[in-house]
């Protein structure tokens, strides 16, 4: 202890850090304290909306956060050398690790602080708006541990490694550098030259996003603020690379000092490996201007792929039943055996998304059969009798998430084969067009996810489906459900007002205009995601794309334009 | 006891150490030799700060093979600083806590009485001249009772006062541990060390005692009035301009030629030229 206090005192006990120090947290948490504050007082009935905002609020900090630490550790590691102590200190018992691990300490006392000081604001937030659910705590408590602690334990080794490396004038450099590449004025830049030159910098930029996404955007109540393994490999690939840099440096006589080169080597290792992993092809939600991401991707796909002759080809055969196995993890994995009426085809064309790689097709016999891609249409060549073909997929959609966070994969989107040719985007108005069989079909899912489902189907068991239907719907997250009356509700429980019996009143006219029958079917609300259309109506459910607070907006104009 | 053999040092392309052998005990060395010699790099190499080619054995032991926590050296190097915000009381207790010494049983105030900074304990470093913080540096050194104690350029900036109390307390080391200072200033070795190492281009040029050392120059010291300047034959190294009784300019020099002028009584410095200039 008292070598914290000394190694504390020997830092801010200089006048000008500490002011530096103490004005950095009064601006950044007067100011998150007043927001919340305000958003306090919105009367829970009135709209719980707020939590979310107070979460990115206290997220949002992170930039800041991550910068001033690259400063603060800087400094504080550099103090021994400028105060001209490295060379001494290196002579004595405990060696200048000692001074560094101290210096970590103080550090990583302010770190916990923040840290818990942040879980304690959204705990309370969310307690008062009555949506703390276990759920929720443990995504407060990711947010908290990646944006906060991660964030700012990579930042001191930034400023740890910047000390060891370089003079002053150079470090402070750097820190202006990497405070430039990763704030939203260069995410700004790049989207500029891919929009006004056709420059695309967007994958060089990927490893600098170590801040929490979609800061710009109205939050996804259903998903809450992205916390995804790949923001974490982001991180730990830095933190890593940093840490094996540092320990390259501080090795003394490497040639004898086989454990710590061993582990340097162990820590680029690891680095390379989250490299790897940040790199996998995965479901993300980033509603930036990138090509890649949740906002444009498909327009450009199919903008570059479509010719505008496209026409829907009906089918040949019908599809009367699926039975279906999903694994989530950071892809859909699909196994899907679909059933025909139809068994002597030669070929038979499906269509399915495509972000989903076809892997195999097999008949009912587990003989293999050809098939080929050609963008979303999926045709199977068949040289014998089959009622059925079992087809295995992966992949994702850069809209229509499916990950480690949430599931929302809405009735109208194809993310399981159906018959014929389907035009799957319109892309005058930026928008998949809704498909719904006209058939009815039988549904058998069973869904590999270790959160709660939410379908359209009634369960049978945890995550397991069955049923008929036009059309399929999963739903996974920060989801509630709930039944008014005999109309059943699924719904994220972030979003809308505390009083739950308005939400059949609020879409009751949507409903009514395409003179729906909602008694006995379920409203599932999904996050809205760029779509154009409020719902999209199958047999046994419809999906609303905004929450019960823009239906009633919908609802109230075409009210007054009659 | 410390033996070194065969120690090389390189940086890139100059070789600092060049095949340096030589045995410590416990008496207290005074380290000579010009810039550039290697002085500095050959200390850095006994306190275990840097990688070399050879051997340095503390007892027996090779001190590269042996952990920070298992040598018990004091060092004040070349270059020292301290901790501006904290006061000398707590540096020193900052050392202790590296050192691995217990705060506690550490004498810190009879440290600080040591070097004569017993009115400044509760003052912050930032207040202190170089040379209090110098002596603080010093004081730092002799914490644990360390059997290895390098001084690297210790009287730097301290005033004659100062340097009188550094010479007592080194002095006061004598037969306790292994003591190396290397200086500049050859009246600072003559006065306290027991031998003296010259170096010169990373090399051992030779050591003995004071007396040895002096006997190096020995009737070839010379003392003329300046305006004789033009009547030495040969070769020679000026030493010193001095002034004798009445104000006249003198010239000291030393050289290996016979000179029709009378010899001196050599000091320890001329003697240190000699080494070094090869006369």
């Amino acid at each position: 202890m008292k070598k914290l206090y000394l190694e504390a005192k020997a830092f801010f006990g200089n006048k000008g850090f500490l002011l530096i120090t103490v004005a950095f947290f009064g601006i950044i948490f007067g100011n998150l304290l007043k927001t919340t504050y305000t958003l306090l007082q919105i009367p829970v009935e009135e709209n719980r909306e707020a939590y979310m905002l107070i979460l990115s609020e206290s997220q949002k900090i992170s930039y800041f956060l991550f910068i001033f630490f690259i400063f603060i550790s800087y400094e504080l590691f550099y103090l021994s050398h400028k105060s001209n102590l490295n060379e001494t200190l290196k002579t004595t018992k405990k060696g200048i690790r000692n001074t560094y691990f101290y210096q970590y300490l103080i550090i990583f006392i302010i770190t916990a602080i923040i840290t818990v000081s942040l879980l304690a604001l959204n705990i309370y937030s969310a307690s008062h708006f009555k949506v703390l659910t276990t759920e929720l705590l443990v995504h407060i408590i990711l947010n908290c541990l990646l944006n906060i602690t991660l964030v700012i334990t990579l930042a001191s080794s930034f400023g740890f490694l910047l000390s060891l490396f370089s003079k002053k004038v150079f470090a402070y450099i750097s820190i202006v550098f990497i405070a430039f590449f990763s704030s939203e004025i260069f995410k700004d830049i790049v989207s500029t030259l891919l929009e006004g030159f056709g420059l695309d910098l967007y994958h060089l930029t990927d490893l600098f996003v170590i801040f929490p996404p979609n800061m710009k955007s109205v939050p996804i109540y259903a998903f809450g603020l992205s916390v995804l393994p790949y923001r974490w490999n982001a991180v730990l690939f830095w933190l890593f690379l940093c840490l094996g840099f540092i320990n390259l440096k501080l090795i003394r006589n490497r040639k004898k000092n086989i454990s710590k080169t061993v582990s340097t080597i162990l820590l680029f290792a690891f680095a390379v490996v989250n490299l790897c992993f940040y790199y996998t092809p995965q479901s993300k939600v980033i509603r930036d201007n990138s090509p890649y991401q949740t906002n444009f991707a498909d327009f450009i796909y199919y903008s570059a792929t479509y010719t505008g002759d496209e026409i829907n080809q009906k089918a040949d055969f019908n599809i009367t039943g699926y039975e279906m196995d999903l694994k989530i993890r950071n892809t859909l994995s699909a196994d899907v055996t679909v059933t025909i009426d139809k068994s002597d085809n030669e070929k038979y064309i499906f269509t399915l998304y495509h972000g989903y790689e076809v892997k195999s097709v097999t008949d009912e016999n587990g003989n293999s059969m050809a098939f080929t891609r050609d963008n979303d249409v999926l045709t199977v060549e068949s040289d014998s009798h089959t009622n059925s073909m079992r087809i295995t997929y992966s992949g994702y959609s850069p809209r229509y998430y499916s990950n480690l966070q949430g599931i929302c994969l809405p009735a109208g989107f194809v993310f399981y084969p159906v018959e014929g040719s389907v035009v799957l985007y319109d892309t005058e108005n930026q928008d998949f067009i809704p498909y719904i069989s006209e058939n009815l079909i039988n549904f058998d899912v069973n869904i590999d996810y270790y959160k709660n489902c939410f379908s359209n189907l009634k369960g049978t068991d945890t995550n397991s489906f069955e049923g008929k239907s036009n059309s399929l719907s999963i739903v996974s997250g920060l989801y509630k459900e709930m039944v008014v009356e005999d109309t059943r509700f699924v719904y994220p429980y972030l979003s809308g007002s505390n009083n739950e019996k308005n939400f059949r009143e609020l879409i009751i006219n949507e409903i009514n205009q395409k003179k729906y029958n909602i008694n006995g079917k379920s409203v599932i609300i999904t996050p809205n995601l760029n779509q154009s259309n409020i719902c999209v109506f199958a047999e046994d459910h419809i999906v609303a794309h905004k929450t019960p607070w823009g239906l009633a907006e919908e609802a109230n104009g075409n009210a007054k334009e009659e | 006891m410390i033996t070194i053999s065969n120690l090389t040092k390189s940086f890139k392309k100059t070789l600092a150490v060049n095949h340096f052998s030589f045995e410590f005990d416990n008496k207290i060395y005074g380290l000579l030799g010009p810039n550039g010699a290697g002085k500095t790099t050959l200390l850095r190499c006994l306190a275990g700060l840097y990688d070399y080619t050879g051997s340095i054995k503390e007892n027996g032991k090779e001190i590269s093979a042996l952990k920070e926590q298992e040598r018990n050296i004091g060092y004040l190097p070349q270059k020292f600083g301290m901790f501006g915000q904290l006061t000398v009381k707590e540096m020193l207790q900052y050392f202790c806590l590296q050192k691995g010494i217990s705060v506690k049983s550490a004498d810190i105030e009879a440290c600080i009485k040591s070097v004569g900074l017993e009115d400044k304990t509760n003052k912050k470093i930032s207040t202190l001249s170089g040379g209090m913080v110098r002596r603080l540096g010093i004081a730092q050194a002799l914490l644990g009772k360390p059997s290895l104690i390098i001084f690297d350029e210790p009287t730097a900036g301290l005033d004659p006062e100062e340097r009188i109390r550094f010479k007592n307390i080194v002095k006061s080391l004598h037969g306790k541990c292994t003591v190396i200072l290397s200086t500049h200033i050859v009246s600072d070795i003559a006065s306290v060390c027991d031998e003296t190492i010259i170096m010169n281009d990373g090399k051992l040029i030779c050591c003995g005692t004071s007396e040895e050392i002096s006997q190096k120059a020995k009737n070839k010291v010379y003392l003329i009035p300046e305006e004789k300047q033009n009547l030495i034959k040969g070769k020679y190294y000026i030493i010193q301009n001095t002034s004798d009784e009445t104000g006249k300019s003198q010239l000291r020099f030393v050289s290996q030629e016979n000179q029709n002028f009378d010899t001196v009584e050599a000091t320890v410095e001329d003697g240190y030229i000699c080494s070094i200039k090869n006369i």
